[in-house]
């Protein structure tokens, strides 16, 4: 039952229309890594203004299908569709559209959370006379104006992960990737972070991934659950969810493991 | 091209605040004043023995050996330089930031390589060193200029080695073992064939002393001016071709 709800979407042809097709769209991506298929024809939307949270446990395919999605990691199969086109057929235009936090940020510790920025900002393309205004509009909505001369690698981690999503969003990006942001940050700092993703909603899609149920309600409109590397469940969330979810994704693992053996 | 001019601003920056950087840098500069200041002081003793008062011959006892020691210094300096430029970037997982912009590899494997050639051109200023003979001596200025354009060009060489070195593996140490290596290996292909008596093979054209030699010694042939051309070009197309090849394997 879980496999057929999770089919949902397969054999959709690519929309070409950027205005009409989502935000993000793969179709069918696989990808194996060291003769193992980490991510197995993997199909998902993510509308404009939408949260989805990609759940699974440790080893599931989370991180590999986020890093296919930024563009990091090529696919062996299928498409990855930014706006209806191929993120793999013009990729440094289709990467502008992208900003993307892996579960490490990927920040240098010997420079200043400004100048580190500015540099994001002008990687992404952004024009040197915009680019003031960009960093100054993250390092506000990030919180980071009492730390921004500071350099980076005397920053504690819930500051270099916001850091992180800074630079992730100078460039405006249609979709926002973000593999684990909470990850190792306190109880305050995740709630804080769960609150900027929450406000991400407003200007961009989101797709992110977690291990963290509560966490997946708390910021997610939908969540999409991976085990080893195949879609088991798709479907919206609403508040109050955590307990069905925890049962959910038991079962989904039990099942497969009982499968396996 | 503006992308690779923003890596390599960057990479600059990077280099700049590092204290390695200025360590190696301040250790060239001593070596070559010592070796500068060595030389010139046994040309002096020279000169008052023999009696030559209008000091002919420093260009060729002075200036040319002592930039000829910096071209030996480059060899090994510039593989610890170039090592982290990629190597370091994978190791501290921060290299996805550039993978993940909207930058192609070229430009990324470009922009890297100004950046440490940015950096080498600075060392190279202490080919200014002789200048200071100016006025005292009778300078050849033509071969000081051959000499420069040659440490211009075997630095940018070097440079782009070092930097596919750095796009091989993710550990520095190892990425600067490895240019140091291809460096060892264009410096010495053709000796085999040169203690044969052979100088005018392929493999001779191969090594890096056949095209250094001429320019130092102030002849300037087109045929050195492409080799070291080549050799910075193809080492920048094999590092836009490993990052490729970081997307399509893990």
């Amino acid at each position: 039952m879980l496999v057929a709800r999770a089919a949902r979407g397969h054999n959709r042809a690519p929309v070409a229309d950027p205005v009409s097709a989502p935000a993000l769209r793969t179709d069918r991506i696989s990808r194996t890594l060291a003769g193992h298929r980490v991510v197995d024809a993997l199909s998902l939307d993510v509308a404009r203004g939408e949260v989805l949270g990609l759940l699974g446990v440790n080893g599931a395919g989370k991180s590999t299908t986020l890093r296919m999605i930024a563009g990091v990691l090529a696919p062996d199969a299928g498409q990855v569709l930014l706006g209806g086109q191929d993120l793999y057929e013009a990729p440094e235009l289709a990467r502008r559209g992208i900003g993307y936090l892996p579960e490490r940020a990927p920040l240098h510790a010997e420079l200043a959370v400004d100048e580190c920025l500015t540099f994001c900002a002008r990687l992404h393309g952004l024009p040197r006379r915009d680019t003031v205004a960009a960093v100054g509009r993250e390092i506000e909505r990030c919180d980071l104006g009492e730390v921004r001369r500071r350099l980076i690698g005397q920053l504690s981690k819930g500051f270099q992960q916001r850091v992180g999503i800074a630079q992730a969003l100078l460039h405006a990006p249609t979709l926002v990737v973000l593999d684990e942001p909470a990850s190792g940050l306190d109880p305050v700092q995740s709630l804080r972070m769960r609150e900027l993703i929450r406000a991400l909603r407003a200007d961009h899609a989101v797709i992110l991934s977690t291990h963290l149920l509560a966490e997946a309600e708390a910021c997610c409109d939908r969540i999409a659950i991976l085990h080893r590397g195949v879609l088991r469940h798709d479907a919206a969330v609403t508040a109050g969810e955590t307990a069905r979810l925890e049962q959910l994704f038991l079962r989904i693992a039990a099942d497969l493991d009982s499968a396996a053996a | 091209m503006s992308a690779a001019l923003v890596i390599a601003a960057h990479e600059w920056r990077r280099l700049r605040v590092q204290a390695w950087s200025w360590l190696l840098l301040a250790g060239v500069i001593g070596l070559l004043a010592w070796i500068f200041l060595g030389r010139l002081d046994s040309f002096l003793r020279v000169q008052e023995s023999t009696g030559n008062a209008a000091h002919v011959g420093a260009t060729a006892q002075v200036a040319a050996p002592a930039l000829g020691w910096l071209a030996i210094v480059l060899i090994v300096l510039v593989p610890l330089l170039g090592s982290r430029s990629i190597a370091g970037e994978r190791r501290a997982h921060s290299l996805s930031l550039l993978l993940a912009a909207g930058v192609g590899d070229g430009a990324i494997a470009v922009g890297k390589w100004l950046g440490l050639y940015a950096w080498l051109l600075l060392i190279a200023l202490t080919a200014l060193l002789p200048l200071s003979l100016y006025g005292s001596t009778e300078l050849d200025l033509g071969r000081l200029a051959a000499n420069g354009l040659a440490l211009v060009l075997h630095a940018a060489a070097l440079a782009a080695i070092a930097l596919y070195a750095s796009s091989v593996t993710a550990q520095p140490v190892l990425a600067a073992a490895l240019a140091l290596l291809i460096n060892i290996v264009f410096c010495v292909v053709d000796l085999g064939a040169r203690a044969a008596g052979v100088s005018n093979s392929l493999i001779n054209w191969l090594a890096l002393p056949t095209h250094f030699g001429p320019l130092s010694e102030g002849v300037v042939a087109s045929v050195d001016l492409v080799w070291f051309v080549l050799v910075t070009a193809v080492f920048l197309a094999l590092t836009a071709r490993q990052l490729a090849s970081l997307r399509s394997a893990d």
